[in-house]
């Protein structure tokens, strides 16, 4: 050891620390309480996400029954469309109504 | 203790004492003093506005419900060239897929880009198909196409929307604002993909689409109205048409149609072509309506009292008007004429003589009254107000026009401007604003309704149901061509020339026909206009006809009865 590290550490050696064991004991509970709330915090924060990814997944899943709805009534709509019901009408073998009679009718 | 030892212990507690006050000091800048700007640099680093979902545009539909512009879902292909591990075969077998050059892939797959888009929109099956390769890179972003499932059904009241994110012509110009659904974005801190990290629960927002429009218009009488329209124009060889069927009761639009047209779904195959198809000629071309506008002239002097329907004149073929001379436009013997005879045998010198007993003051506030020389404000893009001039206008007036407004010449109307004048005749001289939109429900549910008011009452009711008598002796005496079986319906033709620089055409004509029925309580008004029919030249040979086919079809889909004033039944999609 270098004349500097032992002219540091010759007060150290010298130096007197006495350990109370209630300090002990206070300083223990300290630090695992805060252990304590620190993994609380965690599981807290961690569960909070997992929630959140749950709703964005519920989102997405929304947004795609929409898409699909949206998409069904288009196909609905072509399908029953006025030149597509004309061309079902005249195979099935319909005519336009050329001449109606109005019944009056008495009480 | 010694003071050495005690001078080192002090020295050394300096030293540590001095290292943590540089700690603290540092930590102090860093978390308090420069807070505020690490924090905003954080938030520029992490936190953006990410769009999780585009609602689709608001949709169309008719009177009864049914869909007349809607949203399907199509796909846009896209790739993270960093991800994309064998571009050449990722190339080859894009290409095969999406039918597009392989090179061309390659080249966008061969970038440093984050992002590139390498084909959109395609189908859900070519989607389902490129899942199905496991493309790591690759990827199938859902996108919204509008689709018009009537095909080209009311094209002109629908107008179109075009990818750059924009409605044009007709309800999609119109509303565009309104139809544009609000994008679902959310705030908060992303990862290097740019996705949101769900850090905290957030409330689950719900897609709203845009504004959604229901239609006065009514899709079986729309398509009866095309069908008519196209065989009408086939059957007397014209350029083309519009015919307009309105309810004068309220004004409510239900059918417009127009030829040619186009299809909204592939507006771009209608390019270039002139005169624009996508301009509604119903709103947006003016026309001389001719001896139809005499309606307007004798309603104008029944209603001033001017004249009655017994008032004579005596009709020798001509009148001077302004300098102008102006006759009748076919031969008709001399002699005494009634106010009636003016509309029955559509008397130019008769008109001309009414105009000129009125003055142009009278007369001219009429046909404002009437909606002439304005715009009707009818929730259509692109409307144009006609042409009207008066004496107030000393750069454009002539003393002959005095004359020849009064049969329709000299003046411009849109076909939607002269229904609306016959519709208010029809609903006892009350003018009301025409509409095509009967509701409007927006994106949180609240439902905008339209209730018809009336605008003006340009003539009494008392004139007008004798003018609707008027009208219909022109029908049975005049034109009987335009006349419905077990039906009084009410009308005019009007036979107009088509003006050109210096003149008329001598060979061309525009003939049409407005009516109403059934009389005493009309239900509907059809306005009938034909351009440049090469069978005939006459109104009375071609738009009349037209009227009383699709007079009779409307009145039985309808389930009008004859003119006994019952309520009509609504027509059944």
């Amino acid at each position: 050891m270098s004349d500097f590290m032992q002219w540091v550490t010759h007060g150290v050696k010298r130096g007197r620390f006495e350990m109370d064991s209630r300090a002990v004991l206070y300083v223990s509970t300290f630090f695992v309480a805060l252990t304590l709330v620190a993994a609380g915090y965690l599981m807290l924060v961690s569960r909070t996400a997992a929630q959140g990814r749950h709703i964005e997944q519920l989102q997405v899943e929304l947004f795609r029954l929409q898409r699909e709805n949206e998409h069904l009534e288009v196909q609905i709509a072509r399908q029953s469309s006025v030149s597509h019901l004309m061309e079902r009408a005249i195979e099935a073998g319909f005519v336009p109504a050329e001449r109606v009679e109005f019944l009056p009718l008495t009480k | 203790m010694a003071e050495g030892p005690r001078r080192r212990l002090q020295l050394v507690s300096a030293l540590l004492i001095g290292c943590v006050l540089v700690i603290v000091a540092q930590l102090f800048k860093v978390q308090i003093w420069d807070h505020r700007f690490y924090q905003e640099w954080a938030v520029e680093q992490r936190v953006r506005a990410v769009t999780v979902a585009e609602p689709p545009r608001g949709v169309i539909r008719d009177r009864n419900g049914r869909l007349l512009a809607g949203n399907k879902v199509m796909y846009s292909i896209e790739a993270a060239p960093l991800y994309v591990v064998d571009k050449e075969s990722v190339a080859h077998e894009l290409s095969m897929l999406l039918h597009v050059p392989a090179a061309n892939i390659e080249r966008k797959l061969d970038t440093d880009s984050l992002w590139v888009p390498l084909a959109s929109p395609v189908l859900k099956e070519t989607k389902e198909q490129l899942e199905a390769l496991n493309l790591p890179g690759i990827t199938a972003r859902p996108v919204w196409k509008r689709d018009y499932p009537e095909g080209s059904l009311a094209a002109h009241v629908l107008g179109f929307y075009s990818a750059a994110g924009r409605g044009y012509y007709g309800l999609e110009g119109f509303y565009d604002v309104s139809l544009q659904p609000e994008r679902v974005e959310r705030e908060g801190p992303v990862d290097t993909a740019s996705a949101l990290i769900p850090w905290e629960a957030t409330p689950v927002v719900l897609p709203r689409p845009g504004t959604e429009l229901e239609l006065t218009l009514d899709r079986t009488v729309q398509g009866l109205v095309e069908e008519e329209l196209a065989y009408s124009v086939e059957m007397y060889q014209a350029d083309g048409g519009t015919i307009i069927v309105m309810d004068p009761r309220t004004f409510e639009i239900l059918a417009l149609a127009s030829l040619p047209n186009y299809a909204p779904g592939r507006f771009l195959d209608f390019m270039g072509e002139e005169p624009s198809v996508y301009e509604d000629p119903a709103v947006s071309r003016q026309y001389e309506p001719g001896s139809v506008f005499k309606i307007l002239t004798v309603a104008a002097a029944l209603d001033a009292g001017v004249v009655t329907p017994e008032t004579t004149y005596y009709d020798e073929g001509w009148i001077e008007v302004g300098g102008h001379v102006i006759k009748n436009a076919s031969y008709h013997p001399p002699g005494d004429m009634t106010v009636a005879d003016i509309l029955i045998d559509s008397l130019n010198v008769g008109s001309a003589w009414l105009s000129t007993e009125m003055g142009s003051d009278l007369f001219y506030r009429y046909l404002r009254a009437f909606g002439i020389g304005r715009t009707t404000g009818i929730d259509l893009a692109g409307e144009v107000a006609g042409q009207l001039w008066t004496p107030d206008d000393y750069e454009n007036w002539y003393d002959g026009y005095l004359g020849t407004n009064s049969f329709g010449q000299g003046v411009a109307v849109t076909p939607l401007q002269m229904i609306v004048a016959a519709a208010t005749v029809a609903n006892d001289g009350a003018r009301m604003r025409p509409h095509i939109v009967s509701r409007r429900i927006a994106p949180d549910g609240t439902a905008t309704i339209f209730r018809p008011t009336p605008e003006k009452q340009v003539i009494s009711s008392e004139t007008a149901r004798v003018l609707m008598e008027m009208l219909v002796r022109t029908v049975e005496e005049g034109d009987p061509h335009a006349m419905v079986e077990g039906y009084r319906v009410a009308g005019k033709t009007g036979t107009a020339e088509i003006p050109v620089p210096g003149g008329y055409l001598s060979d061309e004509t525009i003939t049409s026909f407005v009516g109403f029925g059934p009389v005493p309580d009309p239900q509907l008004v059809i306005l009938i206009k034909l351009d440049r029919p090469k069978t005939s030249h006459w109104a009375s040979e071609t738009a009349a006809w037209t009227f009383h086919r699709l007079a009779k079809r409307l009145f039985t889909v309808l389930g009008i009865p004859p003119g006994d004033g019952r309520v009509v039944a609504e027509a059944t999609g």
